[in-house]
């Protein structure tokens, strides 16, 4: 080859994601069933989710609309007829023996999302009832356990599988496009997106290929990522893994990988290829389902605000920097509450502060979330017009904050309470300063013969004896008067 | 044409144990039935639309806990019972 080159091949990075929500709805997608979390084992189940002969299962109205809904803010078509068919495997997490899912017309098809400036198209997005659980009793996974434990409780749950193109091309980018989907179903109120817990799965479909080709590199599918972060850790390593076989003359096999989260690491399942031949067929206990296009429409009537949609009206209604209000959207409880305190101030600016600077370090270092706690967006907008008023000073809001965020007490009763009103008359300020003064009098030779900075310590002391009520303008107009001599 | 492997392979998917002979036999069988299916396939259909069409509105259930089974009732079938949980032979092959 020309100049026969030895540099490496430079690879291109292929992802697809095929990310699993679960509905929020009351009951499972085909029994009446509740779905609930955390409740004893087998207590949500009957003789549908069971699987147990003669039963037929009845489509859950919600569960459609959910994922309707889920679908059009995926800017997906939505079908006008679609199917539920049998997916079948042997696993005892599934009594069935089949999985109700939808194979060849999904309820929602050809959507996509914008992810850093690139669209990343959305194949589709279809029904299906999630499996149950097996727990390993006792000895969990030595040698001599020879029994597992069933629990069906989430057998039947409604899932949404939303499936990608494999569009992305970097781990960064898949991340991003896992995080915005949640944000969309959150907001949307279908599903928790809590990965963690399991309410939202990410797979990814991973494969490298030279630099300019055009046919894909064989794939590896990824499961077991508990977090966006390990998401893209989980891909980084495999597109080593990958670039290393291909480097050293190897050949990538397709197969599916757990990621390992204490190793870092992704190993293989070793899942017998037969396990994939499912033979769906068309579902005969449930009719195909019409979907009419007056219904999709009262649906998109009714679609709540959308991340994007309040990233854009928080920088144009309340003049918010476009890294506050991707902070604010983020976090949807954050932004909830924001357009809830905004009814009771204008200072917006400082309100995200709060939001965004105290309140989110409090949060964080107990461990709450902002709907855990008494905080309410009133007292917060209340206490945000009390220090811009200059009833209290900032260091005093900071002060009462713990007891607005625990107690619910509304914030002018907190510094009644406390005796935190901001002390703005000038002869007692000026009383405390002289006493500062004489109290410290090397300092304030020190400060007279130019050590200036000590200007900052006398400001303290000064608010440290009205027990931080003093004004703090006044204390540093009249310390540096009365320090001058 | 079902081949007596493709049988073995359906058969080991379905966890079904085949004598030979039965292999054999279904091979046969099966493949008599898909040939029927096939001359489907020659109809004429140029002038027909085959569409899916629901002839009755589809049943929906509104999303309301409407029973609550007793767990015991639910589980008095199973071989095994461990503390509420279906007992069931380790899996090794914790794939899929
Ligand atoms: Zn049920």
């Amino acid at each position: 080859m020309a100049g026969a080159l030895t540099t490496q091949t430079q690879y291109e990075t292929v992802i697809g994601l095929e990310v699993h929500v679960q509905l929020k709805t009351q009951t499972k997608l085909f029994c009446a069933c509740s779905t609930q979390f955390g409740v004893e084992q087998n207590q949500n189940t009957c003789p549908i989710c069971l699987g147990m002969p003669g039963v037929l299962p009845v489509l859950n109205r919600q569960a459609v609309e959910y994922g309707i809904l889920a679908g059009l803010a995926l800017n997906c078509g939505i079908a006008l007829i679609t199917k539920f068919d049998r997916k079948q495997y042997f696993y005892p997490d599934l009594p069935k023996g089949y999985q109700i899912s939808q194979y060849d017309l999904p309820v929602c098809h050809d959507g996509y999302l914008e992810i850093m400036g690139q669209k990343i198209r959305i194949l589709r997005a279809h029904l299906e009832e999630d499996a149950g659980k097996l727990v390993h009793a006792g000895a969990a996974g030595l040698a001599g356990s020879t029994h597992s434990l069933v629990d069906l409780n989430r057998a039947g749950v409604p899932l949404l599988e939303i499936v990608s193109q494999p569009d992305m091309r970097s781990s960064e980018q898949a991340r991003l496009y896992a995080e915005t989907l949640r944000n969309i179903v959150r907001y949307l109120g279908v599903c928790d997106g809590n990965l963690e817990e399991g309410s939202m799965r990410v797979e990814a479909n991973v494969s490298i290929r030279p630099l300019g080709s055009e046919t894909y590199g064989t794939k590896t599918e990824l499961k077991n990522m508990n977090s966006f972060r390990s998401i893209q850790k989980a891909i980084d390593y495999e597109v080593a893994r990958q670039t290393e076989l291909i480097d050293s003359g190897e050949r990538v096999i397709q197969e599916s990988r757990l990621w390992n989260e204490a190793t870092g690491t992704t190993a293989s399942m070793r899942s017998k290829e037969e396990a994939h031949d499912y033979r769906y067929f068309p579902d005969p206990d449930l009719r195909p389902l019409e979907i009419s296009p007056e219904w999709v429409e009262r649906i998109r009537q009714a679609m709540p605000e959308l991340p994007l949609q309040r990233l854009n009206r928080l920088q144009e209604e309340f003049g918010l920097s476009e890294y506050d209000a991707s902070v604010l959207v983020e976090l949807k409880e954050l932004g909830d509450f924001f357009d809830e305190a905004v009814e009771h101030t204008s200072h917006y600016k400082a309100l995200t502060n709060w939001l965004m600077g105290d309140i989110t370090a409090y949060l964080k270092n107990n461990h709450k979330n902002l709907e855990d706690t008494r905080l309410t967006p009133k007292n917060l907008a209340l206490m945000v017009q009390m220090v811009d008023s200059n009833q209290i000073s900032s260091a005093i809001a900071k002060k009462i904050l713990p007891d607005l965020i625990e107690t619910g007490t509304a914030p002018d009763m907190l510094v009644k309470e406390k005796g935190l009103i901001q002390n703005s008359d000038e002869s007692q300020i000026q009383q405390i300063c002289q006493q500062v003064i004489v109290e410290n009098a090397e300092e304030v030779a020190a400060f007279r013969s130019g050590k200036e900075k000590l200007f900052g310590f006398f400001v303290g002391q000064v608010m440290k004896a009205s027990r931080g009520t003093a004004n703090p303008e006044v204390v540093n107009r009249l310390m540096r008067e009365l320090l001058k001599g | 044409m079902i081949t007596e492997e493709t049988v073995l392979h359906v058969a080991k998917l379905a966890r079904l144990e085949l004598t030979p002979e039965e292999t054999h036999r279904y091979a046969q069988e099966l493949s008599k039935i898909l040939h029927l299916v096939d001359e489907l396939a020659d109809l004429d259909l140029s002038s027909s639309t085959l569409e899916l069409v629901p002839e009755h509105p589809t049943l929906f259930r509104e999303d309301k806990q409407t029973w609550n089974f007793d767990r015991q009732d639910l589980l008095s079938n199973t071989p095994e019972e461990e503390n509420g949980f279906f007992r069931v032979p380790k899996i090794l092959d914790e794939g899929n």
